[in-house]
């Protein structure tokens, strides 16, 4: 052949296409916030679902990036409303029509390090259901309160159990769920991996539990309780004003000495007249703050409020009604509390337990009141003194003193905004976020997400948090029973968990020890070979 | 020019608005009866679908660059298989194209005898260019069918009376002959007409005066003899048809079925194979063909830019370049299409 011939047809390139040349599970688009890949139309993705996308276009600089699905939308090759006037009788190209699937990006991981991403995953590069491995680098960054495994959509990902941080407590928790949705059960995994850490002396925090239910201490309906907890026992304190349970020796019988009350505390147990409020407020500029229960209630006592200006009435009723809430909340001593004792089982870090069944709904209050009052006191001057541990205290139905507006509790306000400075946190357990100040919320570091079904309740808790919820808005609609988002400080991202079922999380924590071996989970699950 | 537009859509309607049956029986020589229903018959073959698409580059005036893609795709049942496909580069040039098709015709089909063109077909180069490479995609894809698989050709098979193409199409099917496989030449679109005081389009008219004889099966009508223009070649010794592949569908397609083929049985095993809802009533292998082997207005537009870049890298700027293209490229500079 001659030369010049050569140049007027040149064969390019020759290839076949068949379906291992697939063109699915490849990024095709789109932007650093968005990633967009294709998989076959008849596979499932989930919502929540972690995918990996391997990037090895440069050389030696392998980065897989993380991303999570936010949307699944059918997409095909075909252009137009090819779909909706389909009239043939049969579809033939099925490698033709997938699903796009949309995810955000987590980050990525180069050389073992986990880091927030710049970058855009190159073109077509291979995506892939992220696996154990490519979540190790979490294992690392995880804290040291376990409450239960990592979630890729709803499969688990047995070898990373979710932990969170004990230096995160002192910036509050809150804890949310649609009623049944497994608040409680998460409280006491949260407080069965306390009382472990207690019992072995590696405890950062103490944990004031105030249980209105009974629940708590032995379970109710069929569940366990934190007292089931043999192995750990040790780091659990009990106080009780259930005369069954106070039939256990290591329960001891809650009391408040008649001393420790201030007039702000018995502010919350009756709905006070403005007079009222105005002559209690006034009680601690005239008596002494030790003994102005006793004080105002003697003849004395009742002319020295006259002589400051406030009818006579209005201080026979405040009596009268002082001595009912005497007579009801039996817990109230002369002389012996159990305040002290609390305390300084919180500042040794010990889990601390005051289970008050059966109580009115003003009482847990007043306590609860009473209890931070003085935990607040106390903690500041440790703090000055150059501290101790700090302390979690729970409250349940948070929405009830926290809300901002009326029957909001300044105390707890304030620990809010300021309780961090002296290592005190809050836990806040609701199921309506919503009802929750949205500044107190903001002061929240810690998001505990169980289901959520009120749009309303969502939309406050992505106002607040520290880290964008906004894309996960649909799966905490779809939360199952247990599983959660939790969102919270030194972990990079809303980290999908399946909170452990106390009852198997408390066997495991039981069996613990008894061979030489700690049973390590991962260790049962083995990874299928590729 | 509002008027004028109104008696240019005058006409257009004339052309296209349903003519009478009557008229039509009458002037094709078309009777009811021939129109035939394709009987199913079971079919548990390979398709292979042979297309190709050319792109022009360059249009240097003296000579065109283009980009040329043939190619087939192999189906099983409604299952795609693969794609076979050819990417090539031919500068047509009008003093030296023989030579190309010469060493084209002997090293793919064996024949050697020499090309020419008239000098009106000149500007159809690579037209002839395409279609030579397809004649050798359908080759190769007979080479690979088996007894009773179906090749479809996209295009016709009766217009070459004499000449290289013939003996191509002559090797073609000798070819499909000793394999036993069936070979259709389907055309998307066909010239054919009827006379009724203007030409009206016969394919089209004949689609659905033939739905209304047979509405509820597909059909097929054999051309032999019927008065349309223009009047099929005698010299073709295969069938011609108009087929109507699915009941459901607007259109009819011409057929061409080269001699010795079993017409019955290949047309009711592609109108098996013809009712799928991406594009019902067409070959669905052919559907696919098309859309795998065209080329986009991205890739000849990529393709002008690598070239580009390797004539800069030999010291040839753009601004050269742009001095021998032909004023109309250059005057279009169109996105994607300019330099
Ligand atoms: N992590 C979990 N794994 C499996 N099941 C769970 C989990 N958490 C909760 N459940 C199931 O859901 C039930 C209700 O849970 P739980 O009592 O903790 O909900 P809750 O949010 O506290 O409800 P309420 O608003 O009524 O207090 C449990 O008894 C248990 O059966
Ligand atoms: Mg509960």
């Amino acid at each position: 052949m001659d030369k010049e011939e050569k140049t007027r047809t040149l064969l390019l390139d020759r290839w076949t296409i068949d379906g291992s040349r697939s063109t699915t599970y490849r990024i095709i688009s789109k932007n650093v916030s968005e990633y967009n890949f294709i998989i076959p139309y008849k596979e499932r993705v989930e919502v929540g679902e972690i995918f990996s996308v391997e990037d090895t276009s440069v050389e030696d600089e392998k980065i897989t990036f993380l991303a999570r699905v936010t949307d699944i939308r059918h997409d095909s090759n075909y252009e137009g409303n090819w779909d909706t006037t389909l009239r043939g009788t049969e579809f033939y190209d099925q490698d033709q029509i997938f699903n796009r699937v949309v995810a955000e990006p987590l980050g990525c991981i180069i050389e073992d390090r986990f880091k927030k991403s710049r970058i855009i995953p190159s073109k077509f590069s291979p995506v892939k259901r992220a696996e154990a491995g490519e979540f190790r680098f979490l294992s690392e960054v995880m804290g040291d309160i376990e409450v239960g495994l990592l979630r890729n959509g709803s499969r688990l990902v047995e070898e990373i159990p979710v932990a969170l941080h004990s230096e995160a407590m002192d910036h509050h928790m809150g804890v949310f769920a649609t009623t049944g949705m497994g608040k409680s059960n998460f409280m006491k995994v949260f407080a069965a991996s306390c009382m472990k850490m207690a019992a072995q002396g590696r405890s950062k925090f103490g944990l004031l539990i105030v249980d209105p239910h009974g629940e708590y201490i032995k379970g109710k309906k069929g569940t366990k309780g934190l007292f089931d907890l043999d192995r750990y026992r040790k780091g659990l304190t009990c106080y009780s004003t259930d005369p069954g349970h106070l039939k256990d020796p290591e329960v001891s019988e809650l009391t408040v000495a008649i001393t420790e009350i201030r007039p702000a505390d018995i502010a919350v147990l009756y709905d006070w007249t403005p007079a009222q409020r105005e002559a209690l407020e006034a009680v601690s500029r005239i008596f002494y703050e030790d003994t102005w229960l006793d004080d105002i209630q003697t003849p004395e006592g009742t002319a020295q409020m006259i002589s400051d200006g406030f009818h006579e009435k209005t201080i026979g009723r405040i009596n009268r009604t002082i001595r009912t809430i005497m007579d009801k909340n039996r817990y109230i001593h002369q002389k012996r509390s159990s305040v002290p004792g609390i305390i300084s089982r919180l500042l040794k870090g010990d889990v601390v337990l005051v289970d008050v069944p059966q109580l009115s709904e003003r009482s847990e209050l007043f306590l609860l009141s009473l209890l931070s009052r003085q935990i607040l006191d106390r903690y500041k001057r440790e703090a000055s003194e150059g501290g101790g541990k700090s302390c979690l205290i729970t409250i349940e139905e948070a929405q009830r003193v926290l809300s901002g507006g009326e029957g909001s509790l300044a105390r707890f306000e304030s620990i809010a905004r300021e309780g961090r400075k002296f290592g005190v946190g809050l836990c806040a357990v609701t199921q309506q976020p919503k009802l929750i100040d949205k500044q107190l919320l903001s002061q929240f570091n810690t998001f505990v997400i169980l289901g959520l079904a009120d749009r309303n309740d969502r939309t406050r808790l992505e106002e607040s948090a520290k880290q964008d919820l906004s894309s996960l808005d649909v799966e905490i609609q779809t939360l199952e029973k247990g599983e959660a988002i939790i969102s919270t400080l030194n972990i990079p991202f809303p980290v999908p968990a399946r909170i452990h079922l106390y009852e198997t999380y408390l066997e495991e924590l039981n069996g613990e020890g008894r061979s030489n071996e700690e049973p390590r989970r991962g260790a049962k699950f083995n990874i299928p070979p590729d | 020019m509002a008027r004028d537009l109104a008696a240019v859509a005058d006409l257009i309607r004339d052309y296209i608005s349903p003519e009478g049956a009557s008229r039509y029986y009458q002037n094709t020589g078309i009777t009811e009866s021939d129109f035939s229903p394709i009987l199913p018959q079971k079919f548990e073959g390979s398709i292979f679908a042979i297309d190709g698409s050319n792109a022009t580059i360059f249009d240097l005036a003296a000579a065109k660059v283009n980009y040329i893609r043939t190619g087939y795709v192999v189906y099983r049942g409604t299952s795609w298989q693969r794609t076979e496909i050819a990417n090539e580069i031919f500068v047509a040039d009008q003093e030296s194209y023989a030579q190309t098709f010469e060493r084209n015709l002997k090293d793919i089909f064996g024949i050697e005898e020499t090309f020419t063109l008239e000098e009106t077909e000149l500007d159809r180069l690579s037209t002839y260019f395409r279609e030579l490479q397809e004649y050798a995609a359908l080759f190769e894809a007979l080479d690979r069918a088996q007894e009773g698989d179906l090749v479809l050709y996209d295009g016709g098979f009766a217009f070459w009376k004499e000449g290289p193409f013939k003996a191509v199409l002559d090797q073609i099917f000798e070819r499909a002959e000793n394999v036993g496989a069936d070979l259709l030449g389907i055309s998307k679109s066909s010239t054919f007409s009827w006379n009724a005081g203007l030409s009206r389009p016969f394919v089209q008219d004949t689609a659905r005066i033939g739905s209304q004889v047979i509405p509820d099966r597909p059909w097929m009508i054999d051309l032999k003899d019927k008065n349309i223009s223009p009047r099929p070649e005698s010299s073709w010794k295969g069938k011609i048809r108009v087929v109507k592949f699915h009941p459901h569908a607007g259109r009819a397609f011409r057929v061409d079925v080269p001699p010795l083929i079993d017409a019955d049985r290949a047309l009711s095993h592609a109108a098996t194979r013809s009712s799928s809802a991406e594009c019902l009533g067409y070959p669905h292998a052919l559907f696919r063909a098309h859309r795998e082997i065209r080329i986009t207005d991205q890739e000849s537009w990529l393709l002008r830019r690598a070239l580009l870049d390797e004539l800069g890298s030999r010291g040839v700027s753009e601004e050269q370049v742009r001095g021998f293209l032909d004023y109309h490229d250059f005057m279009e500079m169109r996105p994607g299409r300019m330099l």
